[in-house]
């Protein structure tokens, strides 16, 4: 348990004076030191009334603020009664009474309003905090799917589900979260389709954490998933409206976290980190080889160095006689066992793969030009390094690249790692064991008490319509049972026989 | 505590276990030739030929051989010779010298390319109709390295019929099968280059009988079964006028379709076999004029009884070395077994006793674009 700070131990059932003489020392008292608190006092024209009016400069919309609270309160002339209700422009009046609300409302960007002489006071709704314009998503580009990403603005992000999906059935949970970051976090699903197990589940999870603020959706799902140490991920993160509304649509739940642009999926499995937004969009054929290129890929990336290092150091048999010359003429100059050439050049590959995320574009382009030249040309020539080596560090990266998820990749890199340490100590054997350990590991894992492994353990073979290969859309009439969904069917016959024509 | 101290234990002791058998690709030596003879005082002599991995090296490989007991037992001088320690497990070939095939019983020396599993038995096995020493000085700059030069040789050639490519392990085969003697290919030096012969038969012991070349090998392929279109086979056609230096009565053509049928009987206390072989072929030439489209027949007869006849005398000679590459036994063993019973132990013999009927029957599929 966190220790609650002095602020937190504000008696939450304090009640507003009517008196603004105490009022406005409460206020400062509250959020001393605080020098974007703006306090306005101001005499309503309507009842002759004093008031004042607080808000957090920068959080708050001041157009509206000066058009649609001061400009009424201060102009417009009504029957003059004290305690009537105040004409204002603005959509939503909510009367408080407590501080604890008012605390809460001023910090998330509302203006409060308190008028002499009430025991209540007006959260007005006048929030308009820095926002940014809808933009591509930066990590899932896609070719033919919609050019919009979540926002920073969790209200923003459920309109673009919203969007996708304008059925009733469409509810929400609220949770808010973390003492000091009342963050809110909500959960979408489909009322008809979605297992309630799994929502009540994901429900309580989210309620029970006791966090002091949760700023980005990776710290959610980190902190909610089922096997924290597991490698594997095991929930999608998304920036993109679309696939959001597509996994609700298959019987998923979405949770957006306010201020983070990307959603969280739950449950997935692991084939979920194969697939893609374009692949539905793209002919059925073209999305199939994607879709098993993804998976070739998936191994390349996992075992390629560790099965060099294998070969090279134990196996040597299995090699061709001609790549056995080639092969064994680069790796005669180099002057360090294989494994440790796989290390460095691997090592090489993640450093200056995070220099490239991390630097601004303009400096990142170097990087590329001292990785590309330096690294891979000036190392073989000096002969540190064997080009067969480099060569099969290049197709490992270009194989990591192709994978849809970056959390999957990260997992994949890590993998890599493990399994090269394993080739080097035992060769094929191992590989193996280290092969067989990974899928039992998969298959044993759980998102959110759902099978990771399904549709391939337990075997589904409904599932598998969406799996290695993507099947004509008008053949998947049924939702993944993964998610034990409710409604399993989604479509009808779409394609019209012959004698329909 | 107790379980993650185990843990640590048990990551340490499979730690320590690994890396035992290591060796890298560049500190192992890794021949990929190897060959055996006699010297001229009947010594047993292994050769081999190591690929060095080196760029400041003009000769890309390094030839050892010395005098030794037996392969393992020379591995010690093996490997004094170079500077990894010498693994067979990249073998492309193995050179078998024709003094060494004129004793029987030699094949127990090669017993450690099969009993230690480390050696591939995937190499394929030569016979080499000239001094072993001078093949692998041969390996020489000008030419392709020995190993690819010679699996390369043997590889081509027996996908059309014209040699064989026996490994290691159908060695063995052939060996401890009783129902066939075995085969494996032949090469000789000529003018310091090395030349494909054809194959070379040996005996159950593995004494060399006979060999047989480019075009002889192909009929033996027909009567194994193993031949696969795409052979050639040429002849000259007795009738046909020879003009000036130049043989135009030759007719060449290659198989399209191959059948051959086997059948197997037993009649007055001797074996006997009926080849009945059927192909279609293509013309791929006749350098007399000859019009095929309307007397295709008649050239299909010729063809055929040549054919016929030069079956029938590699038969003959199979028969005067008693031997059988063909497999006859395997025929004899599962159609008449308790005759067959009575004869396995000399099985060649019995071979040489048999009667054998051959039939041909060539049907000109194609006749080439030109008239």
């Amino acid at each position: 348990m966190i220790e609650p700070s002095d602020n937190l131990l504000l008696n939450q059932s304090e009640t507003i004076s009517s008196n603004l003489a105490e009022i406005i020392p409460h206020i400062n008292n509250l959020f001393s030191d605080t020098s974007d608190l703006v306090i306005r006092k101001l005499t309503i024209k309507q009842t002759g009334e004093k008031a004042i009016l607080v808000y957090l400069d920068g959080l708050s919309d001041k157009t509206a603020i000066n058009r649609d609270v001061m400009r009424p309160l201060q102009f417009e002339a009504g029957s003059g009664e004290p305690g009537d209700e105040l004409i204002m422009t603005v959509s939503q009046i909510v009367p408080v009474t407590s501080w604890a609300q008012i605390e809460i409302a001023l910090l998330q960007g509302s203006s409060v309003l308190f008028v002499s002489g009430r025991s209540e006071a007006y959260v007005l709704d006048t929030q308009g905090w820095p926002q940014r314009a809808i933009e591509d998503p930066q990590l899932e580009t896609s070719l033919k799917g919609a050019h919009q990403g979540f926002l920073e603005t969790g209200g923003q992000n459920i309109a673009m589900i919203r969007r996708y999906i304008p059925n009733r059935e469409l509810k929400m949970k609220r949770v808010i979260v973390g003492r000091r970051g009342q963050t809110v976090v909500t959960i979408l699903y489909l009322a008809d389709v979605t297992d309630p197990n799994l929502v009540s589940t994901l429900e309580l999870r989210i309620q029970k954490l006791d966090v002091d603020v949760i700023l980005n959706t990776g710290e959610l799902s980190e902190l909610i998933e089922d096997h924290p140490f597991s490698l594997f991920p095991q929930f999608v993160t998304t920036e993109r409206p679309d696939t959001a509304a597509s996994q609700i649509m298959q019987g998923r739940c979405v949770v957006i976290v306010d201020r983070s642009p990307s959603v969280l999926v739950a449950p997935v499995t692991f084939m979920s980190f194969f697939q893609n937004i374009d692949d539905y969009s793209t002919r059925w054929s073209i999305a199939t080889f994607l879709r098993l290129l993804r998976i070739f890929a998936f191994f390349v990336a996992t075992f390629l160095p560790a099965f060099y290092i294998a070969v090279v150091s134990y196996h040597f048999e299995i090699i061709p006689m001609k790549l056995l010359l080639t092969l064994g003429e680069s790796r005669g100059q180099v002057p360090f066992p294989p494994f440790v050439e796989a290390i460095f050049m691997e090592i090489t590959l993640e450093m200056l793969r995070e220099a490239g995320v991390r630097l601004p574009a303009p400096v990142g382009q170097t990087v590329g030009i001292v990785g590309g030249i330096v690294i891979g040309q000036a190392i073989v020539q000096a002969g540190l390094i064997s080009n067969v080596m480099v060569i099969v560090v290049a197709f490992t990266a270009i194989c990591s690249f192709i994978l849809p998820n970056y959390d999957m990749v990260a997992a994949v890199r890590l993998i890599r790692f493990i399994l090269m340490i394993l080739a080097s100590l035992f060769g094929f054997v191992g590989l193996v064991v280290g092969l067989m350990t990974m899928i039992a590991h998969l298959i044993s894992l759980k998102s959110l008490g759902m099978p990771y492994g399904s549709p391939l353990a337990p075997v589904r073979f409904v599932d598998w319509k969406d799996t290695f290969i993507r099947v004509p859309l008008w053949l998947m009439k049924k939702r993944p049972t993964s998610t034990k969904p409710i409604q399993e069917m989604r479509q009808g016959n779409n394609r019209l026989k012959e004698d329909d024509l | 505590m107790n379980v993650r101290l185990l843990f640590t234990l048990l990551i340490i002791c499979i730690s320590l276990t690994g890396c035992s058998d290591e060796i890298t690709l560049e500190n192992a030596a890794t021949p990929l030739a190897h060959g055996i003879d006699l010297d001229e005082h009947n010594k047993f002599r292994f050769y081999n030929t190591v690929p060095l991995f080196s760029k400041t090296t003009k000769k890309k490989s390094q030839e050892n051989s010395g005098t030794a007991y037996s392969l393992r037992q020379s591995k010690a001088q093996q490997d004094a010779f170079s500077p990894g320690s010498i693994q067979g497990r990249n073998y492309q070939v193995l050179l078998i010298g024709k003094r060494l095939l004129q004793y029987e019983d030699w094949f127990p020396m090669l017993d450690v390319l099969f009993r230690d599993a480390r050696n591939t038995v995937m190499d394929r096995v030569i016979a080499v109709d000239s001094p072993l020493s001078d093949v692998f000085d041969l390996n020489s700059k000008d030419q392709p390295m020995l190993p690819i030069l010679l699996r390369g040789m043997v590889e081509t050639k027996s996908k059309i019929s014209e040699t064989y490519s026996t490994t290691t392990q159908e060695l063995h085969r052939q060996f401890h099968e009783k129902g066939i003697t075995p085969y494996i290919a032949e090469v000789e030096i000529v003018e310091k280059k090395i030349k494909l012969k054809g194959s070379a038969l040996l005996n159950e012991r593995g004494k060399y009988e006979v060999s047989f070349g480019a075009q002889e090998t192909v009929m033996l392929n027909i009567l194994q079964k193993k031949a696969k279109p795409g052979l050639s086979l040429s002849y000259r056609i007795p009738d046909k006028p020879n003009k000036g230096p130049f043989a135009t009565d030759m007719l060449s053509f290659s198989a399209e379709k191959i059948k051959t049928k086997v059948i197997t009987s037993f009649q007055n206390g001797r074996f006997q076999f009926d080849f009945h072989i059927k192909m279609t072929i293509g013309l791929s030439e006749h350098l007399f004029p000859y019009d095929v489209a309307r007397d295709a027949k008649k050239l299909e007869k010729q063809a055929a009884a040549l054919m016929q006849a030069q079956i029938e005398n590699v038969i003959k000679k199979l028969q005067k070395h008693q031997i059988d590459p063909i497999g006859l036994g395997l025929y004899a063993r599962a159609f008449h077994y308790k005759e067959y019973k009575k004869v396995k132990d000399h099985w060649g013999k019995a071979v040489a006793d048999a009667t054998f009927h051959v039939k041909v029957d060539l049907t000109i599929g194609a006749m080439g674009p030109v008239k």
